[in-house]
């Protein structure tokens, strides 16, 4: 298992990173928090059934993010889009302007990203996982991956430029069904 | 590859190298050494990038995180390390150690539905929870919960239909639905409701709830529950304190 770690190590090592792609997705420290303690108690339960020692942090990742699934079910239903290819610009912004906004508002454009570009997003600025783990852990195609990510990034790149030059207007791009 | 094509590559670039090794985005590289205009776009995005990986990097983690999640932890498993010199002169010992660690590692218990039911709708009810309604009475409650489609022919003891309500909330576990009810009975010292929380599920998504006629006390955290099958449902009963609080709420 976990490349030799013992549960408390393996908490030790990823309990952090889980707890911000959990925030990152919830908001909110409560639900963060259920959502990374439950996971690792799915570990604890399930976790021997991992054979590839390698893709401990991965199945945790994966986990966490089916268990965000099913608590946002109970709140919002939303489709499984499969999003057209559709052209899109990155809005232009600056260094500067990035820098003027403090971490609680970034994680509060990230969460006025369209629902389904959330948690790509999140894995793309959050973890040095390769495009094929984020679509693993994400249970989507690797094209469907990148196209989510980058309208993700042109929203979110829009609502800061939104937030740092008032002037601009925003109209957030519904994702296509 | 054009500017247009490459910026569209670009812009799923992360520096530190770990998108470098796809073909096109070594491609949409070249290019961008090529083209001056597109270099410095490239050059702020990767900046752009930096600063909001860095800011969600700074989400500050809850102190005691760590060790909740330890504590709640099904069997846990620890590993002993001895000094150098003792491992080699108990080598013996140590296959035999290993050996019982391993039996250890395959006996790691299976999840218990019903456990987890309990831990986990005890947990929601600690650490606080989004109801769908509002409703100051039972009536109203069973009302809102036929608005929500969600079953509504739940039976609960006498004391605990006399109680005022606070609202209620329909969720999944385990993707069967969950209806909860909150309910309070008086105040205490300063004023704060002393609220009650009733789960209630089909009886179909806890195989392993106790069969009818037994109920069981648990305490999870600082509540205490109880849990017990009436026709086709299970319920859960979670209050702060003990099982003597509890069991009036069961008349």
């Amino acid at each position: 298992m976990s490349d030799g770690l013992d549960f408390d190590s393996l908490v030790s090592r990823y309990y952090g990173p889980l707890y911000q792609f959990a925030f990152s997705l919830t908001r909110t420290e409560a639900d963060a928090c259920d959502l990374t303690q439950e996971t690792f108690y799915i570990w604890a339960t399930k976790g021997h059934q991992l054979r590839d020692g390698s893709k401990v942090k991965t199945w945790l990742f994966t986990t966490l993010h089916r268990e965000f699934l099913n608590m946002r079910r109970k709140i919002v239903r939303f489709p499984h889009y499969e999003l057209s290819e559709m052209d899109h610009e990155l809005p232009a912004i600056s260094p500067a302007m990035a820098n003027a906004l403090d971490s609680a508002r970034v994680v509060e454009f990230l969460n006025l990203v369209a629902d389904p570009y959330q948690a790509p997003l999140s894995l793309f600025y959050l973890e040095d996982y390769s495009y094929k783990e984020i679509a693993e852990i994400l249970d989507v195609p690797l094209g469907t991956v990148q196209s989510r990510i980058s309208r993700g990034m042109a929203q979110l790149q829009q609502l800061i430029l939104n937030a740092t030059s008032p002037l601009s207007a925003f109209k957030k791009e519904e994702p296509n069904g | 590859m054009d500017s247009r094509q490459a910026r569209k590559i670009l812009a799923l670039y992360r520096p530190g190298g770990i998108d470098a090794a796809d073909a096109k985005m070594a491609e949409a590289l070249e290019a961008a050494q090529r083209d001056p205009v597109l270099a410095a776009w490239f050059e702020q995005q990767c900046a752009v990038y930096n600063i909001i990986r860095a800011k969600l990097k700074e989400i500050p983690v809850p102190q005691d995180l760590k060790r909740r999640i330890i504590l709640e932890q099904p069997g846990r498993l620890r590993t002993i390390v001895l000094p150098l010199a003792i491992r080699l002169l108990a080598a013996a010992a140590a296959i035999a150690a290993l050996i019982a660690v391993a039996s250890t590692w395959f006996s790691v218990p299976k999840e218990n539905i019903s456990d987890t039911f309990r831990r986990r709708m005890a947990a929601k009810a600690a650490r606080g929870y989004a109801m769908n309604f509002l409703a100051d009475d039972q009536a109203k409650i069973r009302a809102e919960f036929l608005a929500l489609k969600a079953p509504a022919d739940y039976v609960l003891s006498p004391n605990l239909q006399r109680l005022p309500g606070e609202g209620g909330a329909v969720f999944l576990f385990n993707n069967h639905p969950v209806e909860m009810l909150c309910l309070y009975d008086g105040r205490d010292a300063q004023g704060h409701k002393n609220e009650l929380w009733v789960f209630i599920t089909g009886k179909s998504s806890i195989p392993n709830a106790p069969p009818p006629g037994k109920t069981e006390f648990v305490p999870v955290g600082d509540l205490m529950t109880a849990t017990w099958t009436a026709g086709d449902k299970v319920y859960l009963l979670a209050v702060t304190g003990d099982a003597k609080a509890l069991q009036k709420y069961l008349e």
